[in-house]
């Protein structure tokens, strides 16, 4: 039971991350792999204001604020120097590698003398709040026409510069949240972890887009399930799956392969449902 | 296609309850006197499983009955915490944590339960221990960090002309920040000068080398885990280029590089073990037990760079000093 928990609490950290991926990679249809870089700068600037004597509460907020300015660095680079958005991300994230070590100095800070904010209750329980509460803000905020604009920039671009808005502004507002959401999963993960370190990110971007594609799997046709529900099961999903692979004791050199498989899995069956649904579909219509 | 997916729903349903309910391997009563060790190793690379067979040879060694769980992280962060709490759920009576991450990890998930880590090269900035001496908590252990004034003494010894040493160090690593440092500490009073060049990823080696190879003397290769990894080439230039280059740990030394007065990482991992029976066997607390640095430290070279750097075997500092195999 513990090491569900375990897991739950990893993927809710993590459905944080999907949720910020999911503006970029889903709504905007922007490949923003910048992630790698900004969740450990949310770690470590969240250990800067922890160490020099913020609560833990507003270190955390803090580190969402100026994650965003992750956000703000990409967009700079492809629109006002016409660099492609992939590789702007890969850009920023090569940044923020060398800011991060420049923010304390160190590859690796240690917290467990710094207070977090999981100490004042259940931890699981704190996480579902955050979540929630992201989740519900994020979701009003698609709901605002500055929302509205951001999708429709994310489905047509042409048609939001038509009606004489600027698009770039709109891409410019999902950047920024995104990589503040992503910089906010790294600092809860910091604190739960207990320790911020460099290499925090790696492969962190398959942890996000697994995130998105298995909660795409759930209940494809169902309308009602929003995307933002969806990647916050997906994420939960993906962790209790590690979790299982763990738990199972299996060969730990195949660890990471068995993620990916599992992963495959989901995908495979996420491509097969849907064909075998069109294929349903259409035999009515020739059967007429 | 619903019948699909509540197939599904139902079997990821079953795996989760089959490895909720399968509450802490319970020791059944004939287990009695077998300690289940939980051990937790950082990544895969020649230092680390070293650290690891020596502990497990070393409690064979001292008699100690144990079932052991290992489990190894890839180098993934989240996982630590996983398998941290996996053991911790399991109940095992102790956990062996190999390299810093690990042992921080394991930290996190328990304050009962004895963490004993090796490969960590500054407990105490780690925050593992709050000093060598007085551990003070459930975590103490072996570092892993080298007699640098001998290895770098080994330079002048072989070449009193040697002026410049290269040092490759990953930036990502705290262990190797501190190296760097402590040598440049230590050169200046040896008449010696540190040229550093850090680097974020393995592919970066072969560059930072070309860079460095003309402007030093020898290279010093610090017990760096990128490092380790790409030893081989270090080796490999330092020869093409006709530098000597000494080791911090001896599982350099078989891949190439030409010696060092420096730790096993095995005897190192058995240094650890005796102290597994103090906890397990004698009942001691791990913030009785001082955490340790090697104690034993070995000179050995390869023949072979040896013979590729045409140096003079007879040379004085290969006296004690052993071939590596």
């Amino acid at each position: 039971m513990k090491l569900l928990i375990t897991s739950l609490e990893q993927g809710l950290i993590f459905s944080i991350l999907a949720m910020g991926m999911l503006i970029t990679y889903k709504i905007l249809d922007v490949s923003d792999l910048s992630v790698e870089g900004t969740f450990p700068f949310g770690a470590f600037l969240f250990a800067r204001f922890i160490s020099i004597g913020v609560n833990p509460i507003l270190s955390t907020l803090l580190a969402f604020v100026f994650g965003t300015m992750a956000g703000l660095l990409t967009t700079t680079l492809f629109t006002k120097l016409k660099i492609r958005p992939l590789l702007a991300g890969i850009l920023t994230m090569t940044i923020l590698y060398s800011v991060n070590l420049k923010i304390n100095g160190k590859s690796n800070i240690p917290l467990f003398s710094y207070r977090s904010i999981y100490d004042s209750g259940s931890t699981l329980l704190i996480l579902l709040i955050i979540v929630l509460v992201v989740k519900i803000l994020l979701d009003l905020f698609l709901k605002t026409e500055t929302g509205y604009l951001l999708i429709a920039t994310g489905d047509n671009e042409a048609l939001v510069k038509s009606l004489g808005e600027n698009s770039t502004k709109y891409k410019l507002i999902g950047l920024m949240i995104a990589n503040g959401l992503v910089a906010l999963s790294g600092a809860l993960m910091a604190q739960y972890q207990g320790f911020v370190d460099i290499t925090m990110g790696a492969s962190i971007i398959v942890v996000a887009l697994a995130s998105i594609i298995i909660g795409d799997t759930i209940k494809k046709k169902s309308t009602w399930l929003k995307n933002t529900t969806r990647a916050i099961i997906g994420a939960i999903i993906y962790k209790i799956i590690g979790g299982i692979a763990i738990d199972l004791g299996l060969n730990p050199n195949d660890l990471r392969a068995i993620n990916a498989i599992i992963v495959i899995v989901f995908i495979a069956y996420n491509n097969a449902a849907s064909n075998l649904f069109r294929f349903k579909g259409k035999g009515g219509v020739q059967n007429a | 296609m619903k019948k699909f997916s509540k197939v599904i729903l139902l079997g990821l349903v079953a795996a989760v309850l089959m490895t909720g309910c399968s509450v802490g391997k319970s020791v059944s009563a004939d287990d009695e006197n077998k300690f289940e060790i939980g051990i937790i190793q950082l990544a895969e690379h020649p230092a680390l499983d070293d650290a690891r067979r020596g502990f497990e040879d070393g409690l064979k060694e001292l008699g100690v009955d144990v079932e052991i769980s290992y489990q190894n992280a890839q180098g993934d962060l989240p996982a630590t915490k996983t398998i941290s709490d996996k053991f911790v759920k399991d109940e095992v009576d102790l956990i062996y944590a190999i390299a810093t991450n690990a042992a921080q990890s394991a930290k996190q998930a328990t304050s009962e339960i004895p963490v004993l880590f090796s490969a960590v090269t500054d407990p105490v900035s780690a925050e593992l221990v709050d000093s060598m001496e007085s551990p003070g908590g459930n975590v103490t252990g072996t570092s892993d960090l080298s007699p640098m004034d001998r290895q770098l003494q080994l330079f002048k010894d072989l070449d009193p002309n040697t002026k410049k040493i290269g040092i490759i160090f990953n930036t990502s690593e705290p262990n190797s920040q501190v190296q760097v440092e402590l040598a440049k500490k230590i050169a200046p009073g040896l008449g010696l000068e540190i040229v550093d060049v850090g680097i974020s990823n393995i592919n970066d080696i072969p560059q930072a080398l070309d860079s460095i190879v003309n402007k030093v003397d020898g290279i010093y290769t610090i017990t760096d885990n990128m490092v380790a990894s790409a030893i081989g080439l270090v080796s490999k230039k330092a020869i093409e280029n006709n530098l000597i280059t000494i080791a911090g740990e001896d599982s350099h030394v078989s891949s190439g590089i030409l010696m060092t007065d420096g730790i096993s990482y095995y005897e190192l991992g058995k240094q650890t073990a005796r102290m597994a029976k103090e906890i397990l066997v004698d009942g001691k607390s791990p913030s009785d037990i001082p955490s340790e640095k090697a104690i034993n430290t070995s000179k050995v070279f390869n023949e072979e760079t040896l013979n590729s750097l045409t140096i003079d075997i007879n040379n004085d500092v290969f006296k004690d000093a052993n071939k590596i195999d």
